[in-house]
């Protein structure tokens, strides 16, 4: 199938339905959900789904729609704000590293290495034990930890662009270093940058609702998806559908956003 | 030999490292440990002795090293969080068993899995069978491994009755019915890096297709699947221990969660309940242990690859 001249695969395109649903789903879920999602109603506790309740009630009486939009919703503004940052300092500190070289750059390659054989959920029990759960300390837990991965990718494609023509016929222009760096080099590591932005999300949305279903990140009464599963695993026998709503909502978001990014990496 | 020394050197320097910043990060915590172990009726005198004998008197370094001198022969002081006064070391070591045997099943799942798939996905390739496999992987790299799981518990444990949620016995105590129950948990660790292990060998078994020496070997009249195992499989194997080794961060991240689910006597279920309240001694040495673990065994599979490649060495 061929879209503006590009050939789109089968994977590609399910991903971008599939991801526009979701995105559909919280963007609705920020005016409007079907009842308040924090509003108990012990009467309806553990309800089946049905035509009131769409997906059905919790143990609290909470309707789990409401629940899995809201929840959704705050799920995905920590990952992106979590990207934001990894992507954001990684980038800086591997173009930095990568077009500059020298000393700094093996220290800080070194110091690299050794951070990433911790395993990133550690790193963040580490952070959260110190400074304690919440919200906001795992957007800076999970946030930092991605520094490291998002600076060596682009450390290499720097190292390896700042060699070419390009930045060659910059420099004999006159133009400064960070002007290249940033107007030149950076625009060109378009190709790798975006997928793993995507792929970034994808880590920060599992992370996120690791975290919160261990009970260290997102607090109640707030809804996340991780916080979903957690509450809703004593239930399970009764009443699964507490459980399947949120689960199956972090499996669509991942599979749809890894779809996407297969697709962009195949053309 | 420069190579081993190298990394030698690096072992050392990355444990020293990893210690370092264990120690630090729970020792950076404002508030007057004194004060919250013994009270606000506490006397000034009470409290100066508290601090003493403790040694929170000394300085940062002396403290660091007392503690590294201390953990090096295995002694991590004593636990907060239970009513007995129980060492941190005793605490470890009955948990230990349970996550490394979680640990290893699901390591020996992960590679009799994915060895086989890889395979048959590379041979098939842009088959059906190819597109099958690739969309499959693709889905289980999106499902938390807590949720599988709890879908695992749903499924095998309620409806199947195949297990007894929750119910976990040790190897020591009956081999056969603690491997009937924790196959399920590994699983659920397993299947994600399975997905992500196929997809892996696949395209590194891809790669060594094209080579030619593949090429030299079919126009001497071999065989595909002789070229394969006798040739192609060892090349392609090579990458693919060193993402064994990081397989390995994650899984032991990943039997964090899975204990959460299944209710596992082990190491990471520990960990979060020691975080919960606030017993830093045994954070910190679990901690410590899981990261020299996988800094020790990161060294030994260099040490591997530079016996199985020549080329690294040569370099």
């Amino acid at each position: 199938m061929k879209i503006k001249g590009k050939t789109c695969s089968f994977n590609y395109i399910l991903g971008l339905v599939i991801t526009s649903l979701v995105i559909l789903i919280v963007l609705i879920g920020f005016f409007y959900t079907p009842y308040d999602p924090n509003k108990m109603n012990a009467a309806l506790k553990n309800s089946p789904p049905s035509l009131s309740h769409l997906l059905g009630t919790d143990n609290f009486g909470r309707d789990i729609l409401s629940r899995v939009m809201k929840g959704a919703g705050t799920t995905y503004i920590i990952a992106v704000a979590i990207v934001f940052i990894g992507a954001l300092f990684g980038t800086i500190a591997g173009a930095l590293t990568g077009y500059f070289g020298g000393w700094f750059d093996e220290v800080l390659m070194r110091f690299n290495d050794v951070l990433t054989s911790f395993p990133s959920i550690l790193l963040a029990l580490v952070f959260v034990s110190v400074f304690g759960p919440g919200t906001y300390n795992i957007v800076y837990a999970l946030g930092i930890i991605f520094i490291p991965s998002y600076a060596r990718m682009v450390r290499s494609e720097f190292i390896v662009l700042k060699e070419r023509d390009f930045v060659k016929n910059a420099k004999l222009m006159g133009a400064g270093n960070f002007r290249i760096m940033f107007v030149h080099i950076l625009p060109n590591t378009k190709r790798v940058l975006i997928p793993s932005l995507l792929i970034g999300f994808n880590n920060a949305v599992l992370a996120e609702a690791g975290l919160s279903y261990l009970g260290l990140g997102v607090q109640p009464p707030q809804a996340s998806l991780g916080r979903m599963l957690s509450e809703a695993q004593s239930y399970m026998l009764d009443s699964p559908w507490c459980a399947i709503a949120p689960g199956l909502m972090i499996i669509l978001t991942v599979l749809g956003f890894s779809l996407i990014s297969g697709g962009l990496e195949n053309e | 030999m420069k190579y081993t020394i190298k990394k030698c050197i690096t072992l050392f320097i990355s444990l020293f490292f990893a210690s370092i910043l264990t120690f630090t990060a729970f020792h950076i915590i404002p508030g007057d440990s004194a004060l919250s172990a013994l009270g606000m009726d506490a006397t000034e005198e009470q409290l100066e002795e508290y601090r003493e004998i403790m040694g929170l008197n000394k300085s940062f370094p002396e403290r660091y090293a007392d503690w590294l001198k201390n953990a090096l022969k295995g002694d991590f002081g004593y636990s907060s969080q239970y009513q007995m006064r129980m060492r941190v070391s005793t605490l470890i070591k009955e948990r230990l068993i349970v996550t490394l045997w979680l640990a290893v099943l699901s390591f020996m799942l992960i590679v009799l899995v994915s060895i086989p798939l890889g395979i048959l996905s590379a041979r098939k390739k842009n088959g059906i069978l190819d597109s099958l496999i690739s969309l499959v992987t693709q889905v289980f790299m999106s499902i938390p491994s807590f949720f599988l799981g709890m879908l695992i518990t749903l499924i095998f444990g309620v409806i199947l009755k195949w297990f007894t949620p929750g119910g976990y016995v040790s190897p020591g105590e009956n081999f056969g019915l603690s491997l009937r129950f924790m196959v399920f948990p590994a699983i659920a660790v397993a299947i994600p890096k399975i997905a992500m292990m196929v997809k892996f060998l696949r395209s590194s078994l891809l790669g060594e297709m094209e080579l030619d020496y593949v090429r030299t070997a079919k126009s001497k009249g071999m065989k595909n699947i002789s070229i394969l195992f006798k040739h192609i499989l060892k090349n392609a194997l090579i990458p693919v221990i060193t993402f064994l080794a990081m397989m390995l961060a994650d899984i032991l991240a990943g039997t964090i969660l899975v204990e959460q689910v299944f209710n596992l006597p082990g190491l990471g279920r520990l960990l979060v309940s020691s975080i919960a309240n606030r017993d830093y001694a045994v954070v910190q040495a679990i901690i410590l242990y899981i990261v020299s673990v996988v800094i020790i065994i990161n060294f030994l599979v260099d040490l591997i690859y530079q016996w199985i490649d020549p080329r690294v060495r040569r370099n």
